[in-house]
């Protein structure tokens, strides 16, 4: 499902911490820079988020530590489920700019590690801006989805 | 508030000259920052040559050899002329026939990651084989790419010593002919890869603003320049598509020009990506491992491609015209009298949603031009934009 600029605004979209902040706010994660440019905030990876069902704890983290603009980056994803919750029987990740109007010109594929662990390969985020994150699975009868919004520099 | 930055005169600078009037906040210099310099050149393992000396003095050979045309008289050079920014003053050029969109620059095509407007190839070396044999453009085939390189002893030596023997024919769509298409395209991307834009103003006031040097005059740029700079890096927000030091994302946007079109653009070159027989996990491809060629394996299509054209570098820009893959405007104020209105319905799909009219005013325009005409470095070396002589045209290891 694309996610668009109409469903973002739904209250489920969970919190990255950026460093040095106290309390919850809007992740924002400096693109690798040129090595003489300024620093900017990084997010302390991994984060974390429940899906707007609740039936899991969506834990996510890219490979390398970091997303950098304009370079393909994998995701490690680690579900929780909560109790009661079924066994899931797909799990995809992808990424949209809910205020451009498009995602991704990749379409990732993600592959079972074993146990609660998947990788979603072949993201990319090819423009700075606000992005969001969205892990979607299914399980049983439900899809249930995680969004993690992120500023890309 | 962050403090402010005068112009590009570092902390500490007690005097704002003439040329240096303009306060940026941190948050604009950190933008800037991330303009300049230039990175390394990106590696293309799928081109074991790319980087070969031997291979790109062969490449430029080539590149101006109008031999290699059908009819003799046209040559890569003549649509990417380095008069002209590698680019083409027509709209659309002229060669065996009349091309279907404007030529692109050549300058810092090997940062690029897909090529053509539509990114039909994922290489450079792919690239270059389209042009040699499209009707209307050179209109060559590989039996006569082979006659020329086989009745010229300095390019068969130089060939040979780069990929071994010639073949002893190449007729069209045999592994033959297109092992020989594929090294003459790995020669020219060897040239083309050294077609790299020389440091601008721009980039040596980013450089004393980086380095916190007050500098003299000659390290900035004109306070109507630096006005531009901060509309393009903020309130224009050309920055979110032509980002970085080579000023573009590499990536496909529709901007949502007007008028009557049949043009796919982006949507049409995935497809044709996909097939060429000469992408990177295809059989001539020196390194067709998945790693490598991450690129094409994820790469997907959606109806928003439909009418999407790629970002092209603005470095040189004011050498390039006319703009855009038509070749619509003829000025860089063209160009900007369009992003201020945005008139009109687009030609074909969606236009971007970031992109609003912006109202720019005339003053605005003129200081983003005096920005954008900052972009331009000094030229090439001319051993680079010219056929080498008969003279030099030795064959390799002499």
């Amino acid at each position: 499902m694309k996610l668009t600029s109409g469903n973002h605004l739904l209250p489920f979209l969970c919190i990255l911490i950026t460093a040095g902040s106290a309390g919850c706010k809007k992740a924002q994660q400096a693109a690798q820079p040129p090595a003489s440019a300024m620093p900017a905030a990084a997010v302390i990876w991994p984060a974390k988020c429940k899906t707007e069902r609740g039936s899991f704890t969506v834990t996510i983290q890219p490979t390398g530590g970091g997303i950098t603009l304009n370079k393909h980056f994998s995701l490690n994803i680690t579900l929780t489920p909560d109790e009661g919750a079924s066994v899931p029987t797909s799990v995809s990740a992808t990424a949209d700019m809910p205020s451009h109007g498009h995602g991704m010109n990749t379409a990732p594929e993600t592959i079972h590690e074993g146990g609660q662990r998947y990788r979603a390969n072949g993201m990319l985020f090819h423009m700075a801006g606000d992005w969001s994150i969205m892990v979607e699975i299914t399980a049983g009868a439900k899809i249930e989805r995680a969004f993690f919004p992120i500023t890309i520099e | 508030m962050a403090a402010g930055v005068a112009g590009f005169c570092g902390a500490g600078c007690d005097r704002v000259p003439e040329k240096s009037r303009v306060a940026f906040t941190e948050e604009e210099t950190r933008q800037i920052l991330k303009l300049s310099p230039l990175p390394e050149i990106p590696k293309n393992p799928t081109n074991a040559f790319a980087d070969n000396p031997a291979a790109g003095r062969l490449g430029q050979r080539l590149f101006f050899d109008v031999r290699l045309s059908a009819d003799g008289r046209f040559s890569c050079a003549t649509c990417h002329d380095p008069a002209h920014g590698f680019s083409d003053p027509k709209p659309l050029s002229v060669a065996m026939g009349t091309t279907e969109r404007h030529s692109m620059p050549l300058w810092n095509v090997a940062y690029q990651r897909w090529f053509f407007w539509n990114g039909r190839a994922d290489s450079l070396w792919a690239q270059a084989v389209q042009p040699l044999l499209h009707p209307d453009e050179m209109a060559s085939s590989p039996e006569h790419v082979f006659a020329v390189l086989s009745g010229d002893a300095i390019l068969k030596a130089e060939y040979e010593a780069l990929f071994g023997p010639l073949p002893a024919a190449a007729r069209s769509r045999t592994p033959e002919a297109d092992r020989l298409l594929s090294n003459f395209g790995k020669a020219i991307e060897a040239y083309e890869r050294r077609i790299i834009s020389t440091a601008s103003p721009f980039d040596r006031s980013v450089e004393a603003l980086r380095n916190g040097k007050t500098g003299g005059q000659s390290d900035r740029i004109s306070e109507s320049a630096q006005r531009g700079l901060r509309i393009f890096t903020g309130r224009g927000r050309c920055v979110l598509c032509h980002a970085g030091p080579n000023f573009s994302d590499g990536e496909f946007h529709n901007i949502g020009l007007p008028g009557i079109s049949v043009d796919q653009g982006r949507f049409e070159g995935i497809l044709d990506v996909r097939d060429d027989r000469f992408n990177g996990p295809g059989v001539f491809s020196d390194d067709r491992s998945p790693a490598t060629n991450i690129k094409l394996r994820f790469l997907t299509m959606k109806i928003n491609h439909l009418g999407e054209f790629k970002t092209p570098t603005l470095r040189n820009v004011e050498q390039t015209a006319p703009y855009m893959h038509d070749g619509r405007f003829a000025t860089l104020r063209a160009v900007l009298d369009f992003y201020s209105e945005l008139p009109g319905d687009p030609a074909y799909g969606h236009r971007e949603e970031t992109l609003k009219p912006a109202h720019f005013t005339e003053q605005e325009k003129d200081d983003i031009e005096a920005f954008l005409r900052t972009l331009t470095g000094a030229p090439l070396d001319d051993s680079l934009t010219r056929p080498f002589p008969a003279a030099e045209s030795k064959p390799v290891g002499r």
